[in-house]
């Protein structure tokens, strides 16, 4: 569903690619967690499933579409939670659901929309209150709705949990079970390992723009994640 | 409903909940409000001007009735007779000074030398001309555009400085329509301002809802979307509020001070005109000089361009009012070319204005909005033509009677010549279409920059 092949991308000025020769699937059902540091090449290999960036070689494709050549049709294949999900403060979170649900194409009855509020984690109570006084956490979650309204095969998430508490961040696993048993495919950059441990189906270690390690479910169970992240960080 | 529709509609709602919108509209409209006010006070001075005229003949024809009673000689009368003549007031100028505050609107003319009457002028107060006037076509050229700039120029660098851009972009719309969406509704929110303060005009000065009252309207929509494209251009090719503000700026500065400033100055440049006063003191100069010259010698240069009264009786005496009033038309005759000359290049300034000011769409509205005002040069140039007409018909009346010698009762001041202020219907105005192609133009550019990812 989602396919890296050999994608590498430099941005002028710097030393060395921030993603080099990478490649990567992610098959539908499965979520795939990329770890790494800050500067790894994680958000850029997101950024440029996503189009917003332009491979320097190599292709990012999405349904078996390349994201360079058709833009606007892979969009429409993928749902993408920021890390940071910045809102019109001056809607409410089911208006901000409303608006980012018909950019993607989607009308929603007002019943609907609660719906996918309600599943993201979302209190009744602030659905119609103004975005201005949600905490981060409260952001997220609507990030999160918008994600599920889209309805797509393929999700991916750029740090999605940060910013929510425990309970939250474990109803987030949840709902990506959920999402996973629906055949989307989910790409996960994160930085939580025990999150990582428990709801990836392969998780993937980069270093450099490379994946360093990759690691599937069965092997996951007797890793000490931890260990081998920190690892493959000195090494 | 169509996908871009449904945009607008959700760019409505951001606008009525944007203060700031509100407050840019609001402002507008209190400037329009403020123009209109001076306006209006601008048109009842100027009607109480031209209303005050047939009193204030009156009253000159009784003094002159009881000076010259029961009869006085035709040229003495004709000397101390000022003519009211007056440029009236189209439906739309209160709207727009143009250039009627450097002009007089009332003309008083004798039957003396014509060019030196045409060029006499009080002025209100010269301080406030430095300043410019504030009339709704000020509004509407200057402050609109920069409004429309101010709620658009971060139409996406907004976004992105707020963090909103990707997930925007990665909903699976492109930039292009959003961006047209948000200029769209935003010009819609600044043409609406102005079109309230217009519909309000029309409701008080009044103004009937004629062709061009709605030539009015259409200048100021198509006016409008040239800045829409620009605001679009300078919201695509900008990646941050700041630059983009910048950019607004400078647009705004350059269209609105420096393009008419410098097409002022390269137009003085390559079309010097002499002034009004130049030629008011050739003319003096030329029939003045004619004291110090035989009478026969000004009869003979002034029978050469009129040979009708070749043969009337001849000068005699110390002071002949035929030979007074032929001294005085040698001296219009002897500026007659330049004074031609100065016509034409005021002329031909105002069409190359009119053909060059389309590269900045302020300029280019302004001259749109003074023409169907009745307020532009051509308007006072006409005037100006209308006013020499009227002065060669009170030649035509009084040279028969003053070169015969006649003496006139109060009772012949009833059919002497009254300026009628006929006028004539305006040129065709000028076209709308540069304004659109600057639009649609600026659109393109705008476009261009949103091709390929965005981010």
């Amino acid at each position: 569903m989602l396919t890296i092949e050999n994608l590498t991308k430099r941005f002028p000025g710097a030393a060395a690619p921030a993603v080099d020769n990478l490649n990567l699937t992610v098959a539908p059902g499965e979520l795939f967690a990329l770890l790494g540091p800050n500067g790894a090449g994680k958000t850029t290999t997101i950024n440029c499933l996503l189009g917003f960036l332009t491979p320097d070689s190599g292709r990012a494709l999405i349904d078996g579409l390349d994201v360079a050549r058709e833009p606007l049709e892979t969009k429409r294949r993928l749902a993408y939670i920021p890390e940071q999900v910045n809102l019109y403060g001056h809607f409410s979170g089911l208006e901000n659901l409303d608006y980012f649900s018909e950019l993607a194409g989607h009308r929603y009855a007002d019943a609907e929309l609660r719906r996918f509020l309600t599943s993201a984690g979302l209190q009744t109570a602030a659905h119609d209150q103004r975005v201005s006084g949600y905490s981060k956490g409260m952001r997220q979650k609507v990030g999160i709705a918008i994600a599920l309204a889209k309805q797509a095969k393929a999700l991916l998430l750029d740090e999605p949990t940060s910013g929510l508490d425990p309970s939250a961040s474990h109803e987030f696993s949840q709902l990506l079970r959920k999402l996973r048993e629906r055949d989307v495919a989910i790409l996960m950059a994160t930085h939580d390992l025990f999150r990582a441990k428990e709801d990836a189906t392969r998780v993937g270690i980069m270093r450099h723009g490379k994946l360093a390690h990759i690691l599937t479910a069965a092997e996951l169970r007797h890793t000490d994640l931890e260990k081998l992240y920190l690892e493959a960080m000195a090494a | 409903m169509k996908p871009f529709l449904r945009l607008c509609r959700w760019e409505i709602r951001h606008l009525l909940r944007d203060g700031q919108a509100w407050l840019v509209c609001g402002a507008l409209f209190a400037a329009g409000l403020l123009a209109l006010w001076t306006g209006e006070r601008r048109l009842a001075r100027h009607h109480a001007e031209i209303a005050g005229l047939p009193a204030h003949y009156a009253t000159q024809m009784a003094g002159i009735a009881k000076q010259f009673s029961p009869e006085g000689e035709a040229g003495y009368v004709a000397y101390y007779t000022f003519f009211p003549t007056h440029h009236p007031l189209a439906p739309l100028a209160g709207l727009a000074v143009g250039v009627r505050d450097i002009v007089p609107n009332v003309t008083w003319v004798r039957l003396l030398g014509l060019e030196g009457q045409l060029y006499e002028a009080d002025l209100g107060n010269p301080a406030l001309q430095a300043l410019g006037n504030f009339d709704l076509a000020f509004v509407l050229c200057a402050l609109a555009p920069l409004a429309l700039l101010v709620l658009a120029h971060d139409a996406l660098t907004r976004e992105r400085d707020r963090g909103r851009f990707p997930l925007l972009l990665a909903q699976g719309g492109s930039a292009g329509p959003l961006l047209a969406a948000r200029v769209t509704i935003r010009a819609l929110a600044v043409g609406l301002t102005c079109t309230l303060v217009f519909g309000l005009a029309c409701a008080r000065l009044p103004i009937p809802l004629t062709a061009e009252a709605l030539g009015w309207l259409a200048a100021t929509w198509s006016h409008l979307a040239a800045w829409a494209g620009f605001v679009a251009w300078i919201a695509a090719a900008t990646r941050t509020p700041t630059a983009s503000l910048a950019g607004a700026l400078t647009l705004w500065i350059a269209q609105v001070v420096l393009l008419p400033a410098l097409l002022n100055l390269a137009l003085a440049t390559a079309l010097p005109v002499r002034e009004g006063l130049e030629l008011t003191v050739r003319q003096r100069q030329e029939s003045h000089a004619a004291w110090d010259k035989p009478r026969a010698e000004t009869m003979e240069n002034f029978f050469v361009h009129n040979p009708d009264w070749s043969g009337t009786p001849p000068v005699t005496g110390r002071f002949a009012w035929k030979w007074y009033y032929a001294m005085q038309q040698t001296g219009d005759e002897s500026v007659s070319a330049e004074s031609a000359a100065y016509r034409e290049n005021l002329r031909a300034r105002q069409r190359i204005t009119a053909r060059l000011a389309w590269l900045g769409p302020a300029a280019y509205a302004q001259l749109l909005f003074s023409q169907r005002a009745g307020s532009d040069l051509d308007a006072h140039l006409a005037y100006l033509d209308r006013v020499r007409a009227f002065h060669a018909d009170l030649r035509a009346y009084f040279y028969p009677m003053v070169f015969a010698d006649r003496n006139l009762t109060p009772a012949d001041y009833a059919s002497f010549p009254q300026f009628r202020a006929n006028v004539p219907p305006p040129p065709a105005s000028l076209p709308l279409w540069p304004l659109l192609i600057l639009a649609a133009g600026s659109a393109t550019l705008a476009a261009r920059h949103l091709r390929g990812p965005t981010l």
